[in-house]
C-alpha cells in the first residue's frame, strides 16, 4: 500500500479518510486534521491560553505537542491521582515531556484537593473508580484554569472516549473544554 | 509465522506466505483495531507476511481502557 500524498511506502492506514499514509505524512495530515477542527468549530483563538489536561498517555501528549508546534501558548496539568506506581510513572512522563519543550507544567495533587487518592475516593463513595475519579478530574480541572488564568482546557480523547463520554448524563464546565484529537 | 496478541498475552502459529488481512480474519480481529507491528515497524494489511515473520498485533486502547481485541464484526 502506498501513501496517498507522496507515494512511498504507507504505515498508517485510515479507512474512514479512504487513504493511507507514510510516518512524515500521517504526522502532517495529524496537525492538519487538529487545526482544522480548532478553526471550524472555533474552538479558541491564537491570543488565549491553553491549558492542556495531560495523563501521560499518548492521546493527550499528542494534543499537547500539536498545540505547542501550532504555537498556542499553552501549559500542561497532571493531576496526580495517587494511584501508586502507575501515576509515578505517568507524571514523569509529563514531566519529561515538558522539559523537553521548555514549556510549563502544573501538577495538581488529588489528595490535597478532594481528601485522598483515588483508590480511597472508590472505597469511600462505593462507586466504579472511573465515577469518582471523573468527578474530581472535572472539578481539579477547572480550578486549575481559573486559579491560573486559563480561558481555555484542552483534553486529549479519541472518538472511543467521547462516544463513552456522550452516553452519560452531562455536567456543564465551568471553563470552554474541547475535545482535542 | 508467530503472531503475538495481547490481553491476555499469547502466541498464535500460523503458516505462511499470507497477507495481515488474511491473518486478521483468521484470528477474527476487525481491522482497524490494532496495531500490526514487524520489528518496530507498522504494517498495513495488505503487507505479505512469510512463515519466518514475527509480528505482534497490539490492541488500540486509550484513557487506561482495559479492553482486549474486538471480535470480528462487533466494533470496539
Amino acid at each position: 500500500m502506498k501513501c496517498t500524498r507522496c507515494g512511498d511506502r504507507a504505515t498508517v492506514e485510515l479507512r474512514r479518510h479512504n487513504a493511507a499514509f507514510c510516518v512524515a505524512d500521517f504526522l502532517a495530515f495529524f496537525r492538519r486534521q487538529v487545526s482544522t477542527a480548532i478553526g471550524k468549530y472555533r474552538m479558541f483563538g491564537r491570543e488565549e491560553r491553553v491549558l492542556v489536561a495531560v495523563s501521560g498517555g499518548k492521546d493527550s501528549l499528542a494534543l499537547w505537542d500539536v498545540l505547542i508546534e501550532e504555537g498556542y501558548e499553552t501549559s500542561g496539568l497532571y493531576l496526580d491521582l495517587g494511584i501508586f506506581e502507575y501515576s509515578v510513572e505517568s507524571q514523569a512522563k509529563c514531566q519529561a515531556f515538558a522539559a523537553a519543550r521548555g514549556v510549563p507544567l502544573i501538577v495538581s495533587v488529588v489528595a490535597d484537593a478532594v481528601g485522598g487518592p483515588v483508590p480511597i475516593i472508590q472505597k469511600v463513595t462505593r462507586r466504579p473508580p472511573c465515577s469518582g475519579c471523573g468527578l474530581s478530574k472535572r472539578y481539579l480541572m477547572n480550578r486549575a484554569a481559573l486559579e491560573h488564568g486559563f480561558p481555555v482546557v484542552a483534553t486529549g480523547h479519541n472518538l472511543d472516549d467521547a462516544r463513552s463520554r456522550a452516553s452519560r448524563p452531562r455536567c456543564r464546565p465551568l471553563t470552554r473544554s474541547w475535545f482535542g484529537a | 509465522m508467530k503472531v503475538v496478541l495481547r490481553n491476555p498475552r499469547r502466541e498464535v502459529e500460523l503458516p505462511g506466505p499470507r497477507r495481515v488481512k488474511d491473518v486478521l480474519r483468521e484470528l477474527q480481529i476487525v481491522p482497524g483495531t490494532v496495531l500490526i507491528i514487524r520489528q518496530d515497524e507498522l504494517l498495513t494489511t495488505d503487507a505479505m507476511l512469510d512463515d519466518a515473520d514475527t509480528i505482534e498485533l497490539r490492541p488500540v486502547m486509550s484513557g487506561g481502557g482495559s479492553g482486549g481485541v474486538a471480535p470480528a464484526g462487533r466494533r470496539p
